[in-house]
């Protein structure tokens, strides 16, 4: 059988379970195609390709196994999941050469379920930043077209899926990640209410905002990933005992009637003809289908921006504070003393970017500016969620835009406070904690890049989330 | 010149009684090799997340009880951001505002015994730090990490001491009371009670503060004691000379008696404090504090005031307070036999110094309190004397078993039987004339050789007393 790789994670999952495949056709199928796709996409940090054909040929000499609904697919994963025995490098020069000793959650629930995990994918280094141009090791193209980049953090899980290598991965969203990579590259990709899926083993950028999502190329097929991670975890006090349902069982919800609440502070913002037009089409879709657009204002949207920055930075600039060279990664050559042990080896292995982010957040929690900068933040913090939540009680879900441009040539990357001016529209719901689905609904006015939307949820609103997005699916066809 | 007073507060630093690490489930165990009590959690691998110890909680909201603070339902863990070595997160997980406990207190007795309330700022959970070995000869510095992620808790007084006796005071006083709530095993050598000092000196009489310097890690009564000492005189010789006392973190070296500079105000880190995202809050519900309450055992005090009550000596009961688990040992052992003086004098003078030389508590001892009862059982009803129950003893404590059976096969069950006791000491006295006739014309010290001959011929097993009125009526008659 040939060109196994073209099916979705639905198709695969069922004729593995029907027999209709073997896992190894399906493992080995992805794997040729990574193969043939790598030197233009460079999604990949790691192809596990010995590991995945040996996990594929144990379980085909097993058999399937309704109880592992994803028995035999292959998915990528972000290369922050820690994979014992499986380097992990966060696309990193301190990690270069790091091994974890343990598994992520997400990766053994993952194994549980029967995926097999082929590759680790390329991202922004220790997942901050927003076209995988801060990767140690190269940017990832994006598959539309290799001149520009297939956004970021998680650039190399929507390059992957999108380019056919994989049928569906996880990446992490702490500001959009997830939803803007899936957006340029024309995925689905979900950003799950916080606390829904466990971050043990996923490396810490911050940690109040991160969250674990699945990305694919059909709704239903992100469903079935949320099901198999989803759920408390002894070992992440922040992962919620909410209980997990069906995500895979739901039907598309009836779109006339839907109320969907349009934040004009979003709507109203600077956005790129490229992407207005198939934007305010897909609106006009809506409304003739019998939804129910509501014009609604957050009022502190405003702040978010800078206190989404402060706070991602602060929590981010300590957690990276366990890269000092004295355990693991990377060290400088003969040091001098502790303090030059501790500077050169960070200063010679951690980018621009992640350095910048260290600074700012340090600073944000020095002495005689907490009350200011941190403090302040987290007080603005509370009030943006409690607007989200507010807004939520009079409409069934928000619907915004992803980013106000489309995939960007990699010769015009952004300096950086432009760049964070660009996650205006995705990271207020990590702010909030709530989830947000990326789905395309058409693609641009003349490069024709994918153009995606954002529907976010009420908190722990997965599964109404994803009835939704099976509603928007068969009124915008799949890019893909 | 006025007379200089010192101000003095105490941050102690306390370790768990728990089993396994505050955030993983790694062993608190000392000892081992290093870096063999680690995982991801504790060495501060990447993707690593902590999980609070539930244990650690309930035990720093005891010692909150029983101080008389304030446990508060919900504070929050802060990261204590800084570098070294020994801490592989870069930062250490303790607690800022609020803390699991506020206020609270704790009466000592001065040196010119009057009472003094020594007030308690907070108590606060937190994690230990590994250990840095430095190896001098290969120019190496080694880190182990079996320590870190330890529970502690941080105990921080207001600065309410005036002199040296009183700290000591107190910090014995807090140490007998941790280690009879079972909080903390409080072995001072391994540094699971160590203490902070901040000292500074202004004029007797005056409120304000001087500049206040910091002797780090004293792990001794004594040595905290010496170190203030000091102090009070350098800080006093700066003030005669006119020079400032500068603000810094001090050492104390014990071979030496002096404090040493450790690094300067200057040199101090800004922790960078901020809640840990990684937790949730601390809860203590209601319930839960009700049941602690519930469980909290008797505190030194009031056990002392009650043994002193049941008839012990002052030194018996220091004894049984001193000693880990003596008291509930006794207790146990009273329940059995209700003879307050008899059980502390079998504990007092056979198996607390037995446990002493095995290093381990009575509760650990192979002679159950049921067993030492039994013992002291046998010697109430005549039995055994007291000779031949201090005899069985050894057997007993290497080897427990019931001292009833073991007395009956070593026969050396008491003789109280006047008849038998009667043959044996007519045949001691027939035996030995010339002592006999001595007796008799007045020597009553030769009294005890014929009682040691009947001991020795009844194998100890003779009642002492009946043994002397039998043979002085038979020696006189």
């Amino acid at each position: 059988m040939s060109e196994l790789y073209k099916l979705t994670l639905t198709e695969a999952a069922a004729k593995l379970q029907a027999r209709e495949i073997s896992a190894s056709d399906m493992v080995g199928d992805c794997l040729a195609r990574i193969e043939a796709t790598e030197p233009d996409i460079h999604a990949c940090l790691t192809v596990m390709g010995e590991e995945a054909r040996a996990e594929a040929k144990a379980l085909d000499e097993k058999g399937p196994d309704p109880a592992k609904p994803l028995w035999g697919v292959p998915v990528a994963l972000k290369d922050l999941f820690c994979t014992k025995g499986v380097k992990t490098t966060a696309a990193s020069k301190m990690l270069e050469n790091f091994t974890p000793t343990y598994d992520a959650q997400v990766v053994t629930k993952l194994r549980e379920a029967g995926a097999v995990i082929v590759a680790k994918t390329n991202l922004d280094e220790f997942a901050m930043g927003a076209s995988t141009g801060f990767s140690a090791f190269g940017p990832s193209r994006n598959p539309w077209n290799t001149d520009k980049v297939p956004g970021g953090s998680s650039g190399g899980a929507a390059a992957s899926v999108a380019a056919y290598q994989t049928p569906g991965g996880f990446g992490t969203d702490t500001g959009g990640s997830i939803r803007q990579p899936a957006s340029l590259c024309g995925c689905v990709g979900l950003k799950p209410t916080y606390g829904r899926i466990s971050r043990y083993g996923v490396m810490a950028f911050a940690s109040s905002l991160d969250q674990p999502g699945p990305m694919a190329r059909r709704v239903i097929d992100c469903a079935r990933l949320l099901k198999a991670v989803a759920g408390p975890d002894a070992r992440d006090n922040t992962a919620s005992l909410h209980p997990v349902d069906d995500y895979d069982a739901v039907l598309p919800m009836k779109v006339k009637g839907m109320r969907l609440g349009l934040p004009k502070e979003l709507w109203e913002a600077n956005i790129d003809p490229e992407l207005d037009g198939p934007l305010k089409a897909a609106l006009a879709k809506l409304e003739e289908a019998g939804a129910e657009l509501r014009p609604i204002t957050i009022p502190n949207l405003k702040y978010s921006v800078a206190t989404y920055y402060i706070l991602a930075c602060a929590e981010g600039s300590t957690n990276m504070a366990r890269f000092d060279g004295v355990r693991y990664g990377h060290r400088t050559k003969d040091p001098r003393d502790l303090t030059e042990l501790y500077v050169a080896s960070r200063s010679e292995a951690l980018g621009p970017e992640v350095r910048r982010r260290i600074l700012l957040g340090t600073f944000a929690l020095s002495s005689g500016y907490y009350d200011a900068y941190y403090k302040k933040a987290a007080r603005v913090r509370r009030l943006i969620r409690d607007d989200y939540f507010k807004a939520l009680e009079d409409c069934d879900f928000l619907l915004t835009p992803i980013t106000s441009v489309p995939a960007w040539d990699f010769s015009k990357e952004h300096d950086p406070l432009t760049a964070y001016q660009l996650d205006l529209m995705t990271l207020p719901v990590n702010l909030a904690g709530l989830p947000g689905l990326s789905l395309p609904v058409g693609r641009g006015v003349k490069e024709g890049m994918p153009v995606g939307i954002q529907l976010v949820g009420r908190h722990f609103g997965e599964s109404a989330l994803f009835s939704a997005g099976l509603s928007f699916e068969e009124m915008f066809p799949p890019l893909l | 010149m006025s007379r200089m007073e010192p101000v003095i507060g105490l941050e102690i630093h306390t370790q768990l009684n728990t089993a396994t690490k505050l955030f993983c489930s790694c062993a608190t165990e000392v000892g081992d090799q290093p870096n063999t009590h680690i995982c991801e959690v504790c060495s501060g691998q990447p993707g690593a997340l902590p999980r609070t110890n539930g244990r650690a909680v309930e035990l720093a909201a005891k010692a909150g009880l029983a101080l008389g603070c304030k446990v508060n339902e919900r504070s929050i863990f802060s990261r204590k951001n800084y570098f070294y070595p020994d801490l592989p997160a870069g930062f250490q997980t303790s607690q800022l505002d609020p803390p699991i406990c506020e206020g609270g207190g704790l009466e000592i007795v001065d040196e010119d015994g009057g009472k003094r309330f020594i007030r308690l700022n907070r108590i606060h959970l937190e994690d230990d730090a590994g250990k840095c070995v430095h190896d001098e000869q290969r120019g190496q510095t080694l880190v182990d990490l079996n320590r870190a992620g330890t529970p502690l808790i941080e105990i921080v007084t207001e600065p309410d001491f005036r002199s040296s006796g009183e700290v000591m005071e107190f910090l014995k006083k807090l140490h007998a009371i941790l280690v009879r709530l079972e909080v903390t095993q409080g072995r001072l050598e391994e540094g699971e009670f160590r203490c902070d000092v901040n000292i500074s000196l202004r004029p007797a009489g005056t409120e304000k503060l001087g500049t206040r310097c910091e002797i780090k890690n004293l792990n001794s009564f004594r040595h905290a004691g010496q170190a203030i000492e000091y102090e009070i005189i350098r800080q006093g010789g700066l003030y005669d000379k006119g020079e400032p006392v500068i603000q810094e973190t001090r050492l104390f070296d014990p071979a030496h008696q002096e404090t040493r500079a450790l690094r300067s105000k200057e040199e101090a880190h800004d922790y960078r404090y901020f809640p840990q995202p990684d937790l949730p809050p601390v809860v203590v519900t209601p319930e839960l504090l009700a049941r602690l309450k519930a469980e909290m055992p008797e505190l030194p005090e009031e056990v002392k005031a009650r043994l002193l009550e049941e008839g012990l000596t002052a030194e018996q009961t220091d004894v049984l307070l001193d000693r880990r688990r003596a008291v509930e040992y006794y207790d146990l052992a009273l329940k059995i036999l209700n003879e307050p003086k008899r059980v502390a004098t079998l504990m007092v003078e056979l198996l607390l110094p037995a446990c002493q030389r095995d290093d381990i508590s009575p509760m650990d001892s192979k002679l159950p309190p049921e067993g030492l009862a039994a013992l002291g059982k046998l010697m109430a009803d005549n039995t055994l004397n007291r000779r031949a129950a201090y005899d069985l003893f050894p057997e007993l404590f290497e080897r427990g078993g019931d001292p009833a059976e073991l007395a009956k096969a070593k026969g050396v069950i008491q003789i109280s039987d006047a008849g038998a006791i009667t043959a044996m000491a007519e045949e001691i006295i027939a035996a030995n004339p010339d002592q006999a006739r001595q007796y008799r014309e007045g020597q009553e010290k030769v009294l005890s050789f014929f009682v040691g001959q009947l001991m020795k011929r009844s194998k100890g097993a003779a009642n002492p007393k009946l043994a002397n009125e039998v043979l002085v009526k038979l020696l006189k008659s």
